[in-house]
């Protein structure tokens, strides 16, 4: 609904609110792609990424105590209050993002440490722009209240399942053949990591639709990630 | 509870000399249900509701088209006695007007009218009891023989609803009836709204959408004289079907 209230304040809020989680999702997508570009360059330690994490999680507390603001003093229906009562949970999820994509260069660097070979992190690239182009499509279906968007993000994530499967069967197999490595394992983890930023991307999209038509998208979404059933 | 019609209107048109009030209205007021009326000034939703009572019959210039059912009867038949109607469906006005009485005598007056009590016993037993179902009587038990006009506005406004349901009637109109109290007086109104319902079917009318949502069982959206949407009240204020109503309960039209 882009009519504006006759309460400036009110509009003002929502505003605020809005800026806030877009800014928490634009630093949740920077981070992720700091991790694509450099997750496989052993010459930089990624500190950085690490290092940057809190910021999101301080954002994520000002979106909770703008939500509980807006929520007592406006008594915001319908379209604003699912506006308003998402975006903590909204936020919950880039949360996560952050912590995956943190953990991802923890990971990475522990692989570092050990003397392993980044290259097999090559077979996950793919996996981690699918992931990436979620996060970008998604952002803009929230900044835009783009249901439709939102809903084939939603179909989309069997996509990255299906790529998931792909990667840990290609690993475990090479594991197999040529004997269990600490760096196979690290993969695996962090293969896992990318194809939950792609469930958290997921789930965004299903707030997205909530907002606008006021329903949940059917919790039987096809999925297709043999890895974890 | 059940789903039992009480009232219902048919193409229900409402005129003030030349200007339509009411646009050819059908709806159906469930039974032992709240159902609020909301919408902005001059929507027509006071109105409507007033079409209930037949009390738009004391403006010369209204003329009310079409049919009110209640049980069998059409109630906006012209040779209905609109006294007698008045027993069936009672009101409650948005400033408390008791009449210049005893608190005793402003609920004793509409069952000795209307013949429903024959003694002096039977009076008395009628006010406790309409004054007890309104939340009043431990206030005002050991002074029964005072002024109404001595009590608080809450007070007051608790005493007409005892007064309006002294002669038992089926339905209860009320027409934004805590506009004029402060929010404790407003709570303990709205509590007495849904006790009230277990035994009265309750139509408000309300500019508070709030007490729209905390009261009603069933809400109805009006705009100039149209009625927009009528559903489920916790619908209405999570997901309105229409886009007048969401611009409306969001605060986003006047």
């Amino acid at each position: 609904m882009t009519t504006r209230h006759i309460s400036t304040a009110f509009d003002n809020d929502l505003d605020e609110l809005d800026r806030l989680i877009g800014k928490m999702g634009n630093l949740a997508l920077t981070q992720f792609i700091a991790v694509i570009e450099g997750m496989g360059q052993k010459d930089d330690d990624l500190k950085s990424i690490i290092a940057n994490d809190h910021l999101i999680d301080q954002i994520e507390i000002e979106v909770y105590n703008k939500t509980v603001e807006i929520i007592a003093i406006r008594a915001p229906q319908a379209n604003d209050l699912r506006h308003i009562i998402i975006a903590p949970k909204i936020a919950s999820f880039f949360e996560r993002i952050g912590d995956y994509s943190k953990n991802i260069i923890k990971r990475r660097n522990m692989m570092i440490s050990e003397g392993g070979d980044l290259a097999i992190l090559d077979k996950l690239d793919n996996m981690a722009q699918m992931a990436r182009d979620m996060l970008v499509d998604v952002l803009d279906a929230l900044t835009r209240n783009d249901a439709n968007k939102a809903k084939s993000i939603w179909v989309s994530d069997i996509d990255l399942d299906d790529l998931h499967s792909q990667v840990y069967k290609a690993i475990y197999h090479d594991m197999v053949e040529s004997g269990a490595s600490p760096s196979g394992i690290h993969a695996l983890f962090i293969a896992k990591n990318i194809e939950r930023i792609g469930d958290f991307c997921t789930s965004i999209a299903e707030q997205v639709y909530f907002v606008v038509h006021g329903e949940i998208l059917d919790a039987d979404r096809p999925k297709n990630d043999i890895t974890s059933s | 509870m059940t789903n039992a019609t009480k009232l219902s209107t048919h193409d229900l048109d409402v005129f003030y000399g030349d200007k339509q009030a009411i646009n050819n209205i059908s709806m159906a007021i469930e039974s032992n249900k709240v159902t609020s009326f909301i919408g902005p000034s001059g929507c027509g939703k006071s109105t409507f509701l007033r079409c209930f009572n037949r009390m738009n019959d004391v403006i010369p210039s209204c003329r009310v088209d079409g049919q009110i059912i209640m049980g069998d009867q059409n109630i906006n038949d012209p040779k209905l006695d609109p006294v007698l109607l008045r027993a069936r469906v009672g009101m409650v006005f948005q400033k408390p007007n008791p009449f210049p009485k005893s608190i005793f005598e402003n609920v004793a007056y509409g069952p000795r009218i209307h013949g429903l009590v024959s003694s002096k016993s039977e009076t008395a037993d009628v006010v406790e009891d309409s004054l007890k179902r309104s939340g009043l009587w431990n206030e005002v038990h050991d002074r029964l023989y005072d002024p109404a006009t001595g009590l608080s506005g809450g007070q007051q406004q608790r005493l007409c609803i005892a007064r309006a349901i002294a002669v038992s009637p089926e339905v209860l109109l009320m027409d934004e009836p805590c506009s004029a109290l402060d929010p404790i007086a407003t709570t303990i109104i709205e509590n007495l709204i849904n006790e009230l319902q277990e035994r009265f079917t309750i139509i408000i009318v309300t500019h508070s959408m709030q007490q729209a949502a905390r009261v009603s069982q069933k809400t109805a959206y009006f705009h100039l004289g149209h009625l927009i949407e009528y559903g489920e009240t916790k619908d209405i204020f999570t997901n309105p079907k229409d886009p007048q109503t969401e611009a409306y309960i969001s605060g986003k039209i006047g």
